[in-house]
């Protein structure tokens, strides 16, 4: 039946069906929906390598497990393995690292390994390899021990009287390089037996130019001008372990800066990290400065404090490496201890009262600067000299001791 | 879940020690080998892992013990603060991660491994950083001092394994009697097993698992068949090993399945290998040579046919047993005499 008949003829189950009947939707001509690009997951760099030749006779590697930390240790050390003229390869673990490194000394050869199997691949190569270096503490030190035949050498970044630079850990290494007895003395003192471990001394080669500087004394170095530098540590992890300066510090450097010529500060890097009142410290510390008028420069974490040290003949310092470093400047050094923390410190035969200025509060520091700088009273001068050698090394730094060793690996 | 979880630690405990596992994978089963023995030596105690699953698994399995998870240094440094009694670490096993403890010089670190890692583990110089290496025997002693041949002020303890203090101690011998222990897709070798034990009248300790059920009808069939139903006994679970391998007075199994655990039993062991070569595949020289061989039925009737009369290798399973699982040291309860020790120093 046509719909005409069925109207005519049944003009009620004709209106009953129309109704009935579903009206079929026109299709709408769909949109293409334009495919999103899936974001291509990026494939996970686990080895690289830069000037690698696995038929070279590499007998040296330092080897870093830090991220972007390690730039600083692998910036201390590379330029005397160049020096030394050994056939070494640098291995990093951050691939991050491994970029800045290759972009900064392409004459190197250097490897990125990422994990435990990636440094087996890498280490079953260098069948010639005789000494692996260590420049710090790490966790992933472990994938390169495993390897028996080689020795394994720690040779640290610093030195310093904290807890983290004579503990247990270190008796993985065959030897330790120190800079001078001092160290030596922080881990007979922690009292463990260490017997395994062979010390030996090989002074502070990247202090070497300092040394050589300081044999000026320091009132005489400059033309008689007085260049102050101060040199931060953070606040810690944890309020306890808070030894840092920087609170008091905005005080004096407030009233009592007529003395020097010219002031530089170089602010831990993570100052401001746990406490962020300290966020904007170092903004906070330039305009205080600028608006009094005084000769200063404020340091990012990019310019190595050496260079600094160099540059300086007075230092203010929390408790860190740097009180070593500046040490190799043999010019008086006012060291922060702070008074109500109970401060774990590996001990030598040599405190930090010994050679340095120690102060706790305001009144000190300003007591002492007027006594040491103004009354030319440097009474630790002598002390300062025998700490050079006993913490330092400095005979075994000023005879290249450090580029001996390596060479004689 | 936060970085650190020390909510089961007691608040006012005296832990001197703590047990520190830093496996991600094995953590669970590494910490079940060891819990027993502590919990034995009566002495307030913690345990420490750094994988969270691994944390959640073994919290479930023992709510009551003082089990402790931190990711990082400075959780660590937490939960080493929040025990101020705490003297010693025990590791069971050498991983990166043991740097976040081994720092602490007031600590005593001692290296007690795994069930297995004496003979699978690779002995390296990082081993060192350790106070004192705990060791089941002279076997370990000996594979750590050629690995490293410079181990300084590492001392070693003979401390046996105390977990199968058992089975040395308590044998009930049950005459020709012996238990099988064979991958059981090796239908071949279990036939000939069968016919042997048969054929010499030996009754025979089956261990199948759930899987083979088939096998265990057809099996039970031909024994029936064969009136030798009385002298088989099929078992699935695992955990009876055990307890029936203390009970035969041999064992058969294959390669798959041997292991030094197995000489504890004192009893011989018979191995299936399909050629001579294979006995090199057990890389334990020691074991090697405590092990009775056969590739075939005849050859295991001759076997166990000459056994019977004259154990001939029962000195050098002796030998080899005390060289891994010190037998004097457990009998004695060395392990525990020194835990015990330690507490005090």
């Amino acid at each position: 039946m046509s719909k005409f008949t069925k109207l005519i003829k049944h003009p009620v189950l004709f209106f009953k069906d129309a109704i009935n009947k579903p009206v079929p939707n026109k299709p709408v001509p769909k949109k293409p929906v334009p495919k999103k690009p899936v974001p291509k997951k990026p494939v996970p760099i686990n080895r690289d390598e830069y000037n690698y030749n696995k038929f070279e006779l590499y007998s040296h590697l330092l080897h870093t497990g830090e991220d972007i930390t390690g730039l600083s240790h692998l910036d201390l050390w590379l330029p005397h393995f160049i020096k030394a003229d050994v056939n070494f390869v640098v291995m990093v673990r951050n691939y991050e690292l491994f970029q800045i490194i290759v972009e900064k000394y392409p004459q190197l050869t250097i490897t990125f390994a990422k994990v435990d199997k990636d440094v087996g691949y890498y280490l079953d190569q260098l069948v010639f390899l005789k000494a692996c270096f260590y420049p710090s503490n790490t966790g992933r030190n472990m994938h390169l021990l495993k390897f028996n035949k080689i020795k394994h050498i720690f040779i640290g970044h610093g030195d310093s009287d904290k807890t983290a630079s004579a503990h247990k850990y270190f008796r993985v290494y065959d030897e330790n390089w120190v800079a001078g007895k001092a160290h030596i003395d922080r881990f007979v003192n922690e009292g463990f037996d260490f017997s395994g471990l062979e010390s030996v001394e090989v002074g502070r080669p990247n202090l070497k130019e300092t040394l050589e500087i300081s044999k000026i004394s320091w009132e005489n170095r400059f033309d008689g001008q007085l260049n102050l530098l101060y040199l931060s540590t953070w606040e810690g992890v944890y309020q306890e372990q808070n030894y840092t300066s920087v609170y008091m510090i905005e005080e004096f450097f407030n009233k009592n800066l007529i003395e020097f010529d010219h002031l530089k500060i170089k602010l831990h890097p993570w100052v401001g990290r746990r406490d962020k009142s300290l966020e904007n410290f170092a903004s906070t510390l330039d305009e205080l400065l600028s608006l009094k008028g005084v000769d200063y420069t404020i340091y990012d974490k990019t310019t190595p404090v050496e260079e600094l040290i160099k540059q300086s003949n007075i230092f203010i310092c929390d408790i860190s490496a740097v009180i070593s470093e500046s040490l190799a400047a043999n010019g008086p050094i006012f060291v922060y201890i702070p008074k109500d923390k109970d401060i774990k410190l590996t001990k030598s035969k040599m405190s930090y009262a010994d050679y340095t200025y120690t102060f706790s509060t305001l009144d000190e520091l300003i007591e002492q600067i007027e006594d040491v700088i103004i009354n030319k009273n440097d009474y630790l001068a002598k002390r300062r000299e025998e700490a050079m050698e006993y913490i330092l090394g400095r005979d075994e730094t000023l005879a290249d001791t450090f580029i001996e060793k390596l060479k004689g690996i | 879940m936060a970085n650190i979880n020390i909510s089961h630690l007691n608040k006012f405990n005296e832990n001197s020690i703590m047990i520190h596992s830093a496996d991600e994978k094995l953590a669970v089963d590494h910490i079940k080998f060891w819990v027993d023995i502590f919990s034995d030596c009566k002495q307030g105690f913690s345990i420490l892992v750094r994988d969270e699953n691994s944390y959640k698994k073994l919290v479930k399995e023992f709510p009551r013990l003082q089990i402790c998870y931190a990711q990082n240094p400075v959780d660590v440094e937490s939960v080493i603060n929040a025990q101020s009694d705490l003297k010693i670490i025990f590791y069971t096993s050498n991983m990166a991660k043991n740097i976040h403890l081994l720092r602490f010089n007031h600590l005593k670190h001692v290296f007690i491994g795994t069930k297995n890692s004496e003979w699978l583990s690779h002995y390296n110089k990082s081993y060192r950083a350790y106070d004192e290496f705990w060791a089941g025997g002279d076997f370990v002693v000996n594979r750590v001092k050629e690995e490293i041949e410079n181990t300084g002020h590492l001392q070693f303890k003979i401390v046996g394994k105390p977990q199968i203090k058992d089975s040395i101690e308590f044998r009930h011998n049950e005459k020709d009697s012996s238990l099988v222990l064979i991958d059981d897709n090796n239908e071949l070798l279990l036939e000939q097993i069968y016919f042997t034990n048969k054929i010499l009248n030996k009754k025979m300790y089956l261990y199948l698992s759930n899987e083979k059920d088939i096998i265990k009808k057809d099996l039970l069939n031909v024994a029936k068949s064969h009136n030798f139903i009385n002298k088989l006994q099929i078992f699935r679970d695992k955990e009876m090993i055990n307890d029936v391998a203390k009970r035969v007075s041999l064992i058969i199994t294959d390669l798959k399945n041997i292991n030094p655990y197995l000489l504890q039993y004192k009893v011989p062991l018979i191995v299936y290998i399909e050629s001579e070569y294979d006995k090199y595949l057990i890389n334990i020289d020691l074991l090697r040579e405590s092990i009775y061989y056969f590739s075939n039925k005849n050859e295991l009737v001759e076997v166990l046919t000459t056994i019977s009369t004259d154990d001939f290798l029962k000195d050098k399973r002796e030998k080899a047993l005390n060289e891994f699982f010190n037998q004097e040291a457990i009998s004695k309860n060395i392990f525990l005499e020194t835990l015990q020790f330690k507490k005090t120093f």
